[in-house]
This record gives C-alpha cells, structure tokens and sequence, in this order.
C-alpha cells in the first residue's frame, strides 16, 4: 500500500473510532466502502482495468457507483469484503455481467476498478 | 483368408451370407464378430494394408458451404480412418439419444440403455472402462462438484489402430477379407426390394460380382450415402431415397479453439490436460441443458494451466486477489467441440465429375445454423455465471457472430443416412437396415441422428456389435 492511501485509511479509521454513533448506517458503508477502496493493491491495474470499463459502458459515469454498490446492503455491512463477494456472486447469477477486454466480469468488480480509476483521476 | 482384388478374375463371383463392405473401425468391429460363427462373410477392403496415393484419391471430392478437407479427414485403407484416428474415446450421453423439442429431427429410435450392452463390449475391444467418474476415483483430477449445472465427463485415449486385427481375417476360414477392390454399384431385383448383387472393381480394371444374402455398407458416413445415391436412376431416386434423405443431415463437432480462455483461480482444475490414459472435459449437467434447451458440448483444457501473462490477464487477476478470491491464479486455453444441430441443407451430394473408376464425385455443402451458435453461445455464458457466482474462476469469451463462419471439424462425419423409426424421417431404421430394402444394413455415424459431444467411434462400435448380434439371431 502506498504511504498516501495508507495515511488515508489511518485517518478514517481514527475518525471511526473517536466518533462512533456519530455517522448514519448509510455513512458508515460509505465509509467501509472508501476504506476498502483505499485498502487495495496495484491500483495502476485496477485502475486500466476501471478506465476501460468506463470507456466501453460510459453510461456509469453518469451513476454514483458507490450508491449503486451500496444500494440493498444490510444497514451495516459486518465485512466489506465478503460483502463484496456476495455480491459479485448474485452478478453472475443475475447476469450482471460487463466483458472488458473479452473477460466477463461481475459488474460489481468492474464498478470497483472504476472507482479506483475515478479516484485517481 | 487375405486375397487381392486384383487376384480375382474379371467377371467371377463370391458368395457369401454377408457381404460386408468397408474395412475400416466399423466393418472390422462388426466382421470380428463372425469370427467363429458358421456364417461365411466376405469383407471388401478398397484399401491395402498400407497407404497408397491412389486408392487415397478415391476421396478426393468438392466442397461448397464450410470448407473441408474430404480426403484429409479420413484414410482409405485397412483399418479405415484409424490409421491416422486420435483413439480418444467416450460414449455418448443418454439425453443424446433423446427427442429433444428444441432441437429439429433429434431423437434416436433407441434408447441409451440398449447400447450400454454394446457399449461394454466396445470398451472390451478398445480396452476402455465405461468413462464413469467411479472408474477413474484414484486418477489425479477433481470432479467438478462445485455446481450443480455442470459436470465432468471423462473420455478416454484408446489409439487402437484397426490394422492390428488383420492377422484374425488372414487366420480365419470363415472370413473372406478381399483388399483392393472397391464397391462401385448395387444392384436391385426387380421390384427395388433386395440387393440382387453388388459390383466391385479394383484399379487394375477387374471387375467381379459380390453375391450374398444379406449386404452391409461400412464405407465411412460420406461414402455410404455416394454410394446410395450413386443407385438412382433418371425415375428413381435411388436406394433408401424415396424422401430425398440420403446425404442430408451431414453433422461434424464444430471445434472451437482458441476462443475461450478459463482462468482458474485455485489448482481445482490441475489434472484436466489428461494423462496418456484419459481426459476430462467440462460440460453442463443432462438436467441443464434439458431444462436450458441447448445442444451438448464439451470443453477441454488441452494444456496444463500457467500463471496470467497478458496484461489484461494480470488485472483480472488482481481483482481476484484483491476480493480475496484467488492466490494463484492459473490460465488455460479451452478446446470446445460442439454437438450440430441437424439441418437438412448440411448435405452430401453427387458431382458431375468422375473418379477414375467411375464412380460420381461427391460434393459437401457442410452448413451450420445461427442456432448453432446461439446454443453455444448461452452454454459458455452458464459456464461464466456459474464459475463466477461460486467463485471459481472468469472466462475470456472471444466468440463472436463469425465464429462458426469457417468452423473446424474434428475429422467426425455423421448423419448422412440417419436412423429413424420411419422412412419419411430417415435413411435406416432402428436395426440399421435401409428402408424400402430388406436385406441392405449400414453402418457407421452416417446412421447417427444427432452427433452429441462424444467423438463417434465407441457408439460406432457399439452399433456394429449390436447388428451383429441382430443379424446372427435372425440367419
Ligand atoms: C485425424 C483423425 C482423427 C480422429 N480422431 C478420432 C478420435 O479421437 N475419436 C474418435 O472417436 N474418432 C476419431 N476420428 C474418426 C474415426 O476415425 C472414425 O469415426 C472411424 O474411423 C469411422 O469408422 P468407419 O468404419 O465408419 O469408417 P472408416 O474408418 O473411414 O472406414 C471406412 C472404410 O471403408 C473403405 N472404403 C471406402 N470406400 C470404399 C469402397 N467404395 N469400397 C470398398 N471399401 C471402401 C475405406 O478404405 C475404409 O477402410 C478421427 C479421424 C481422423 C481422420
């Protein structure tokens, strides 16, 4: 991890810490889901990955992907991660599916690199 | 006994209670059988025992539709195309004999289970077992178990080359196998019900009759249906042809390479490049593509997997890391062949053109359907969600509208002279018989209805046997 995104995480995760009950259900996935963004590795990769999703389906610029990726969760998400995966498991169940460079990918995995890619942006 | 056309004197006659025709997988798998039978057969080879240009020409034909190489998919010679076959070897599924609704003109006129007799006795010839996954428990592979809509099925490599059972004709005094000569006509009684005699001809120019009580074609799927249709007269069309049958239905296994990728995201699938001995392959479940209305298929892992190397790879596989899905992550090419649906355009007909004993060139207009693709296509995309929604791997999917353009084939040739249960339907009927004929019988995929996934061999052997034992019960 990058020692920018590692202050980062340092700093949300104090925020969470000294005040808790302050935040919405609702802001607090958002905040799991940003620390989970600023948790990951090779972001380089992930954010081609992100840019070409974007380029091929141009209408997600226009959502807020982390609503879209929040929208149906549990009021407080225990585990971002396994959050994750559930979801893009009920993709490829639900056909939820984006080809990017002709790998089929859930689109939450996709919406994922997007951000990542935005983030950088 | 071993004799050569060429041996025989011009205008002479053999007799014999069945005159077989083709010594290739199927005519040797059916003729062992008589072995130590009272009956006397006589075997018509247009082949010797081992490859010869010339007699090889006698394949060359035409192709309109899908290219195909007609003389390179098969080998005229003793012990037919498998000389030069892979061996690999597997039966065909239950659902594959089925009347399926979603496909036109499925449906077998037998049933699975009335193979399995002969099956068994095929994989006794071939030294195989019967493909189950109890067969193989102690084999270094892991059935797949991690969905219910798919499956492993397990085909086996049996590179048997049929040239090996010559010397069982040269001891035998009840088989008379005759090399180099080929049959170029059948001839009718009057009334068109019976093979009064056939005509064969060697490349020296001899030329002799073959006389017997019961006749069977083992000529190959493309052969036997220019040979029915070589019969027609001006006013005729020909034997087995009352509905214009003979040499529709072609059917080959499309095979898709280089098309898919699989990326694996734990050793699950280590094992799947196969052993000298088997190969497994992954496919839906009978219960999905029954219930999903497609046509079968099969894919195979030709080569042990290997880390990502293509950049677009490696990002895959970082978001598999970064979701906690993968540690190591391995890549294989997939090698698809796929069951055609049976089309009656996909045909074999008759040129003009003739070969140098006179017999009608053939020509191959081989046809696939955009349904052909569609099915496949819906096959890879439950491939995709399965392995994804159980987190077992992504797939890279370069199939495109264009890619049943020019398919390949896998050197199967089926359908031509299809099995059925009535003569507007099909060429023969569930005893392998021609309809219309009382004593003409084929053999071969030519008589396959619907081709499956499975290589045709095994079930081509099977079916041999199986009239084998018809024709001995009913002498
Ligand atoms: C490269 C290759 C790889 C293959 N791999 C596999 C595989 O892995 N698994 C599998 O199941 N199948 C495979 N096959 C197909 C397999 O070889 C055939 O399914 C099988 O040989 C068909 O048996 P058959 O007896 O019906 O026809 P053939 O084996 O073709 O035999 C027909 C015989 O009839 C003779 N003949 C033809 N015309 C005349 C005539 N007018 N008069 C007299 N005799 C004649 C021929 O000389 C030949 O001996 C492969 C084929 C090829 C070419």
């Amino acid at each position: 991890m990058k020692r920018r995104n590692f202050l980062s995480v340092l700093f949300l995760s104090l925020l969470h810490i000294l005040l808790p009950g302050c935040a919405s259900p609702r802001a607090r996935n958002l905040d799991a889901l940003n620390r989970f963004l600023l948790s990951l590795d090779k972001r380089k990769q992930l954010s081609l990955l992100g840019e070409k999703y974007l380029s091929l389906y141009p209408e997600e610029r226009e959502r807020n992907l982390k609503a879209v990726l929040l929208s149906e969760a549990p009021t407080n998400i225990p585990n971002m991660t396994s959050y994750l995966q559930d979801r893009l498991a009920q993709d490829f169940r639900t056909r939820e599916i984006a080809q990017v460079s002709r790998w089929e990918l859930s689109r939450t995995e996709a919406r994922i690199c997007a951000l990542v890619h935005l983030s950088e942006a | 006994m071993l004799e050569f056309g060429d041996t025989i004197p011009s205008g002479s006659t053999l007799h014999a209670d069945i005159a077989v025709f083709g010594a290739g997988a199927a005519g040797i798998a059916f003729a062992r059988e008589f072995l130590d039978s009272n009956q006397k057969l006589l075997l018509v080879e247009s082949g010797d025992r081992v490859p010869d240009s010339t007699i090889q020409s006698l394949y060359d034909g035409k192709t309109i539709g899908s290219p195909y190489p007609l003389s390179g998919s098969r080998s005229r010679q003793f012990g037919g195309s498998t000389n030069c076959w892979a061996g690999l070897v597997a039966r065909l599924d239950p659902i594959d004999f089925e009347k399926r609704n979603y496909i036109p003109h499925s449906g077998w006129p037998i049933h699975y289970d009335e193979l399995v007799p002969f099956y068994e006795r095929a994989e006794s010839l071939l030294q195989a077992n019967d493909g189950s996954l109890d067969a193989f428990s102690d084999a270094p592979f892991s059935p797949i178990t991690f969905s219910e809509k798919l499956r492993t099925k397990i085909y086996q490599w049996r590179p048997k080359r049929f040239l090996d059972f010559l010397s069982d004709f040269e001891r035998s005094r009840q088989i008379r196998l005759v090399l180099r000569s080929n049959v170029v006509a059948l001839h009718l009684n009057g009334d068109k019900w019976s093979i009064d005699s056939v005509t064969v001809k060697t490349l020296d120019g001899n030329t002799f009759r073959a006389v017997a009580n019961r006749y069977v074609l083992a000529l190959g799927a493309l052969e036997n249906a220019r040979l029915l249709l070589s019969s027609a007269t001006e006013d005729w069309p020909g034997v087995g042809n009352e509905y214009d049958i003979v040499g529709r239905f072609f059917m080959e296994h499309p095979h898709l390479d280089n098309q898919l990728q699989l990326m694996s995201f734990d050793g699950r699938f280590q094992g799947y490049s196969g052993s000298s001995d088997f190969y497994p392959a992954i496919a839906l479940s009978e219960e999905t593509l029954r219930t999903e209305r497609l046509c079968n298929s099969a894919f195979f892992l030709p080569v042990s997997g290997s880390a990502p190397s293509d950049p677009w790879a490696k990002r895959v596989q970082t978001i598999a890391t970064s979701f906690g899905l993968s540690s190591g992550a391995e890549c294989f090419p997939v090698g698809i062949p796929i069951e055609q649906i049976p089309n009656p355009e996909s045909r074999v007909s008759l040129d003009s053109e003739r070969d140098i004993l006179g017999m009608p060139m053939v020509t191959l207009n081989w046809q696939l359907t955009p349904e052909d693709l569609t099915s496949l296509q819906r096959t890879v995309e439950i491939l995709v969600q399965e392995f994804g929604a159980f987190h077992v791997g992504r797939f890279q999917n370069s199939l495109k509208q264009r890619s049943l353009k020019n398919p390949l084939g896998g050197n199967h040739h089926m359908g031509t002279t299809r099995m059925a249960t009535r003569p507007q339907e099909g060429v023969v009927d569930r005893d392998c018989k021609v309809f219309g004929t009382d004593n003409l019988y084929v053999l071969g995929s030519s008589v396959f209805p619907t081709s499956g996934a499975a290589n045709p061999t095994l079930t081509i052997l099977a079916l041999a046997m199986r009239l084998a034992d018809h024709l001995r019960k009913n002498a």
